[in-house]
């Protein structure tokens, strides 16, 4: 149904317009997609995707600089952009009469983005200060190490922040000839979703974009998919920072995005760690209390990805406990899978999900861009929710002992720099009073 | 700048125990959100039991008298539904998002951990330990931690605004006085009830409204609103994190709250010099022409009597002293200079344009009546926006910028690394130095 009201098509030059008549409220949300992030990076520009996102607001042939965002600012709406590893997408949203608008500004920087050095240098400062915000949050800076470990020699171990030293030295130059080679319409993919006239959108952007050339976009996948699957074998790193909370990752490899296991690991991490219901919280912090917090995610990328496991403990909890608790968790789905309501859960979080992201113009517009550039076709979007209710549930034991698997285990124990003693002790006395009364009881 | 929008069909109503009930029936998709709002929040926290008002909406989540909390996070989570809360200064929402198939089973469930909660001692001995890890977490945030000293210095500890969660007076909060707390705070007399989405209006009265009307409690129908403070002082605060490689800052000072006359105009002031994302004065001047930092933003924090205006932002810590005079020197000719009347109108069609998107999806329209009803406006408040708005001349904005903005009496809070940025501010005052430990 949902499939049916969504209307597509591609220019001559490359371009893919996917639109979707959302009636209702006045407004346009309008994002467009480009297949460039990180991963598509080399050695000495790691976070030249970022820095050119930065830079698509600093002028082009006839909006100058910072411009873009005043004018969509100055009639209620909001911009803003972001890079993946896999895409860089710029966000436009705005009361429905200033649609052509946002379209002609975001145009106008598709080919005609024009560098200048002063600017670019301001920039690239704002980008380092970007870069030092996060490196700041000690548990992020370790957690980066911890991706570094994980997707040895690969372009998803860095983020798409990319390296210091990369962002100090690269040159305008690069960025100009980076832009060169993979902004262009055959590369990107624009996705409208709002109160439009769907008869006439086409008409509006193929005004806009129709005469953008038809260049020829680098392919840096040489090779099969699997090619671009990380070597991954287990490692574990205990780090001790500036961070009260003692806690403990676990990473396993998860599938790339277009990979059709995908819906049962999103389905197992749901079980697992979904809610005050999951099997984590339920056994590791209510029956065990082995943690005070659990929780977990499957990070799916285009080449590859990680599934996660996250518990915040107390000190007087040893980490290798936490771990054996989680991963005797993860050992249970391994062995006898998961239970018929357990799927019955599954399949209605992700219709309750699915159901509240339809009041949001971004939120499907987000939602088709991933769908279409991440995982290879916008109508995953609606499948994949129809082959999770399809799905066997025998089949998930399957997945779980392909993808968790121990011999691929990666851990991260963060241990706080200054433990107060007395949160051990303290710690150490509850639990023996605990057990005391478990024995009385 | 058009701006038509007109509320859908509310049925509202006052019912006899005092609950006021907003039924909004919209078949847009099939979910529904049901919430409920009530006049107190974190300001309402006695002296060293800070965190009690947290406690007692997180301890409510967790099953009613009829529902222990396994079959409680069962029946909801296994319907897809989840229960949200939010404890501010003086406000304290609690609510429900659901499929509306679910509804039958979820709304009589919701009501029963609002009527019921069962609120048992091993559920709160888990919360403690969470709220203490979360405050544990905290301890380490430098824009938590520039925040705090803002406030305090600002308002002092006699003043709940200056007050905050500690690892010690959560410790100190005993089961007993969070369901007196709750038994005190929570009743329909000062209840707004608002359901929206995908249901039948006949069908929700006949099922439900007895329910809500026969709700009585001991509810006195309290609320807590703080007053006003005054800015009567500079003050710098610097806060020592050896391990950090910038420094937030936290400059401002005191702002009336939301019933003040110029409200508008303080808002629309404030978008030009610092609310108005990349558009703003300050982004302008010190993030695109400088790149002295990657965000700096301006707030107006707005309770009913009490509010802060304050700037934040972040830059490394060799530039902090250009940093702060180039925020000063903004801060000066705003107040000197006042806006243009090209600004202004920028302003105002922003405003007016992006009110619509507060309106999208019945989460925020149910969201906004609840603010609404709080401050007793009607709906002609966002139907007549665009009036309220246009309204405002470039003569009443600047007066009103001259009158509540200033460049002198500022309070400052830093947060960096000591050995790197206290050389830097030389004729800024007395320096009042702290470690990041600190209790605040």
């Amino acid at each position: 149904m949902l499939l049916n009201s969504i209307i597509e098509k591609t220019l001559p030059n490359g371009l893919k317009i996917i639109c979707l008549k959302k009636p209702g409220v006045p407004i346009v949300s309008m994002q467009l997609w480009y297949k460039i992030g990180s991963f598509g990076e080399k050695d000495g520009i790691r976070g030249i995707s970022h820095i050119l996102e930065h830079m698509m607001f600093r002028g082009s042939r006839n909006v100058a600089s910072e411009e873009h965002a005043r004018k969509i600012n100055d009639v209620g709406g909001h911009c803003n952009a972001f890079t993946t590893e896999d895409v860089t997408v710029f966000v436009n949203s705005v009361p429905r009469e200033y649609f052509e608008m946002a379209l002609s500004l975001e145009a106008d920087r598709m080919d005609g983005l024009c560098l200048r050095e002063d600017l670019f240098e301001t920039e690239r400062k704002v980008i380092i200060e970007e870069y030092h915000t996060y490196m700041n949050n000690p548990v992020a800076k370790a957690f980066l190490e911890f991706r570094q470990g994980f997707f040895v020699n690969h372009p998803y171990s860095l983020s798409p922040l990319g390296l210091i030293e990369n962002l100090q030295n690269v040159k305008m130059s690069q960025c100009q000839e980076y832009y060169s080679q993979w902004y262009g319409a055959a590369n990107a993919v624009l996705v409208i979703v709002g109160d439009i006239d769907e008869f006439s959108v086409f008409d509006n952007v193929e005004k806009h974009f129709g005469s953008k050339a038809a260049k020829n976009i680098p392919d840096f996948k040489i090779g099969t998919q699997s090619d671009y699957m990380p070597e991954i074998t287990a490692h574990r790193m205990k780090r001790k920072v500036e961070f009260d909370v003692p806690l403990l990752v676990m990473g396993y490899p998860a599938p790339p995005s277009a990979d059709r296991d995908v819906v049962a690991m999103e389905i197992l991490q749901l079980v697992v760690s979904g809610g005050e219901s999951s099997r984590l919280h339920r056994e590791v912090v209510r029956k065990e209390s082995a943690a005070v917090m659990t929780g977990g995610m499957n990070n799916i990328m285009k080449y590859a990805g990680m599934s996660m496991f996250v518990a915040a403990f107390t000190p007087d909890i040893s980490a290798s406990r936490v771990e054996k608790s989680l991963i005797h968790q993860i050992e249970l789905i391994r062995r006898n899978g998961i239970t018929e309501k357990e799927m019955e859960k599954v399949k209605n979080a992700t219709l309750s999900s699915r159901t509240f992201e339809l009041y949001s113009a971004e939120n499907i517009c987000n939602r088709i861009g991933h769908s279409e550039c991440i995982e290879g076709d916008y109508r995953m979007w609606v499948e994949r929710f129809e082959a999770l209710k399809k799905l066997d549930i025998n089949s998930l034991v399957e997945v779980a002992n392909k993808y968790w698997d121990d011999s691929k285990l990666h851990v991260l124990h963060l241990q706080p720099l200054k433990t107060n003693p007395m949160l051990y002790i303290g710690g150490l006395l509850r639990r023996i009073f605990a057990k005391r009364d478990k024995r009385g009881a | 700048m058009a701006f038509n929008f007109t509320f859908p069909k509310l049925d509202e109503s006052v019912l006899e125990n005092g609950m006021r009930l907003i039924l909004l029936p919209d078949h847009e998709q099939e979910g529904l959100v049901a919430a409920v709002q009530f006049p107190f929040g974190r300001f309402c926290d006695p002296v060293l039991k800070e965190g009690l008002t947290e406690m007692a909406i997180a301890l409510v989540q967790k099953g009613t008298d009829n529902c222990p909390f396994d079959q409680f996070s069962e029946k909801l989570e296994f319907s897809g539904a989840s229960v949200f809360a939010e404890v501010g200064e003086e406000h304290t929402g609690l609510g429900i998002r659901m499929l509306s198939k679910s509804k039958d089973e979820l709304i009589p469930l919701f009501l029963d951990m609002l009527l019921n909660p069962r609120m048992d001692r091993h559920e709160f001995d888990r919360i403690k330990k969470e709220m203490i890890t979360s405050l544990q977490a905290e301890t380490i945030e430098p824009s938590i931690i520039a925040n705090r000293h803002f406030f305090v210095e600002l308002a002092g500890k006699d003043h709940p605004a200056g007050r905050f969660h500690s690892i010690e007076a959560t410790r100190s909060l005993k089961l007993d006085e969070v369901k007196k707390y709750y038994s005190e705070y929570v009743g329909p007399q000062n209840a707004i009830f608002v359901v929206a989405g995908d249901f039948d209006l006949e069908e929700f009265k006949e099922k439900y409204l007895s329910i809500l009307t026969l709700w009585k409690t001991e509810c006195k129908g309290r609320s807590c609103f703080a007053p006003a403070v005054a800015s009567s002082k500079t003050a710098f605060r610097l806060i020592d994190k050896s391990d950090t490689t910038q420094t937030t800052l936290v400059i401002g000072h005191s702002m009336p709250g939301e019933l003040v006359k110029e409200r508008t105009a303080i808002a629309l002031a404030n978008y030009i010099l610092g609310g108005g994302n990349f558009s703003s004065r300050l982004m302008t001047s010190i993030r695109s022409k400088v790149g002295h930092t990657y965000g700096i933003s301006s707030q107006i924090a707005a309770e009913r009597t009490f509010g802060a205006f304050t700037i934040s932002t972040s830059t490394q810590n060799s530039q902090l002293r250009q940093m702060i005079d180039a925020v000063l020197e903004q801060l000066r000719d705003f107040c000197l200079n006042g806006v243009t009347t090209e600004e202004l109108e920028n302003a105002k069609r922003f405003a007016i344009g992006n009110m619509t998107f507060q309106l999208e999806g019945i989460g925020n329209i149910a969201e906004k009546l609840l603010w609404l009803r709080f401050y007793d406006y009607g709906n002609e408040y966002i139907e007549h926006f665009d009036q309220r708005i246009e309204k405002i001349t470039l003569e009443n904005i600047n007066n009103t910028i001259k009158e509540y903005f200033s460049p002198d009496k500022l309070i400052i809070a830093a947060v960096g690394k000591k050995t790197e940025i206290v050389n830097q501010l030389s004729g800024l005052g007395t320096i009042k130095q702290f470690h990041f430990r600190d209790k605040v």
